[in-house]
C-alpha cells in the first residue's frame, strides 16, 4: 500500500464528507491529508504545495461541486505535464454508466460511489495502489 | 364522490419506484455509513403537509419536461447522533455543521435513488442539497398533494416528501 506519509488532498464542498474520508485515512494510518472545499481551491491548492516542494500524491475528490466540478478538477489536472499522473479518485453519489465512462476517458485513477464504508474506501486505495504501481513499475 | 385528494397517476414521480428508491436510497445511505438502520411506515399523500421536524433539505428534480422536489427532514438530535457514528466526534446540534451532514446525507440519498431510476429510463438530473432550518423551507405553490413517507431512526420519526410541480 501507499507509504503512511503519503500527503492526500481530499475535495468536497460538503465539511462532513470531508471529515468522513479525512477519518478512514487516518483509520487507515494516513494521517497527512489537506482539505479544500472545491476544485477552485484544490487547483490552487496542487500547484502551490507543488511549487513549495511538497506536492500532493494523491487527490481524493467530489464530482458534484460548486465553481469547479471534480471531472474538470481531473481534466484540469491531466491537461498539465506535472499532474499527469497525479493519483485521482473521485467521490461520487453518481454511478451511471456514461458518467464513469467519463472519468475514464479523463483519465482518473479509480472512483467510489457514496454511499460507501470505510472498508469500501480501502479496497478502492489498495486498487489504485495497483495500478499506479503496474503502470509506473515500481511501487508508490 | 370522494373528497380524498387527487393526483395526477401519469405523473413520473409518482411511480412506485420513485418512492422505493428514495427509500432505499436513505436505508443504504445510513446504513452503509453510519451503521445505522431505519425503518419506514406506509406513506400517505396530504395536501400542504408541513414537518414538525427541526432539520430539512430541499432538492429539486428535474427530469424533462417534469420538476417537483425531494425534501428530507430530520430532527437536529438524530443528525447529531449520525453524525458521531460517521465521523466518532460529537457535534454540537445546533451548529450549522448539523446542516451540512443533512446536506450530505441527503446528497447521498439522491445519488443512489437518481442512479437506480435512471437504469429504468427516468433520466433525473444532478441536483444541489438545500439544507436548512425546517421553519425556512421556502413556500410550495402546488396544486397536488404532496407525497409524505414516514420513518424512524433511533426510533425518532423522520420524512421523505416528493413534491410534484
Amino acid at each position: 500500500m501507499f507509504k503512511p506519509t503519503t500527503k492526500f488532498l481530499i475535495v468536497d464542498d460538503f465539511g462532513t464528507m470531508r471529515k468522513i474520508v479525512k477519518k478512514a485515512l487516518t483509520d487507515l494510518g494516513y494521517a497527512n491529508a489537506v482539505e479544500a472545499v472545491d476544485g477552485a481551491e484544490a487547483y490552487k491548492f496542487i500547484v502551490e504545495h507543488a511549487q513549495q516542494g511538497a506536492p500532493f500524491e494523491f487527490i481524493i475528490s467530489d464530482w458534484n461541486m460548486p465553481n469547479m466540478l471534480g471531472i474538470d478538477l481531473l481534466k484540469k489536472c491531466r491537461g498539465e505535464e506535472p499532474f499527469k499522473t497525479l493519483p485521482f479518485m473521485l467521490v461520487t453519489a453518481e454511478s451511471e454508466q456514461a458518467q464513469i465512462l467519463e472519468a475514464v476517458k479523463a483519465g482518473v485513477t479509480d472512483y467510489v460511489v457514496k454511499p460507501f464504508s470505510p472498508a469500501m474506501l480501502k479496497a478502492k486505495l489498495e486498487s489504485a495502489y495497483k495500478k499506479i504501481s503496474s503502470s509506473s513499475g515500481k511501487a508508490a | 364522490m370522494s373528497t380524498a385528494p387527487k393526483i395526477p397517476a401519469q405523473h413520473p414521480f409518482l411511480n412506485g419506484e420513485v418512492i422505493l428508491n428514495f427509500s432505499a436510497g436513505v436505508a443504504e445511505t445510513l446504513q452503509t455509513m453510519a451503521g445505522v438502520a431505519s425503518t419506514f411506515d406506509k406513506g400517505f399523500v396530504e395536501k400542504n403537509w408541513k414537518s414538525k421536524n427541526d432539520i430539512s433539505v430541499f432538492l429539486d428534480l428535474k427530469s424533462d419536461p417534469y420538476t417537483g422536489q425531494i425534501r428530507f427532514h430530520f430532527d437536529k438530535m438524530v443528525l447529531a447522533a449520525l453524525f458521531e457514528k460517521m465521523i466518532g466526534q460529537k457535534i454540537d446540534p445546533n451548529s450549522r455543521e448539523i446542516l451540512d451532514c443533512m446536506g450530505e446525507i441527503s446528497n447521498m440519498c439522491y445519488g443512489y435513488a437518481k442512479a437506480k431510476l435512471n437504469e429504468k429510463g427516468f433520466a433525473l438530473k444532478m441536483t444541489i442539497p438545500h439544507p436548512c432550518a425546517t421553519k425556512d423551507l421556502p413556500e410550495v405553490y402546488s396544486r397536488h398533494p404532496h407525497i409524505i413517507i414516514p420513518f424512524k431512526v433511533f426510533d425518532q420519526l423522520c420524512h421523505i416528501q416528493i413534491i410534484i410541480f
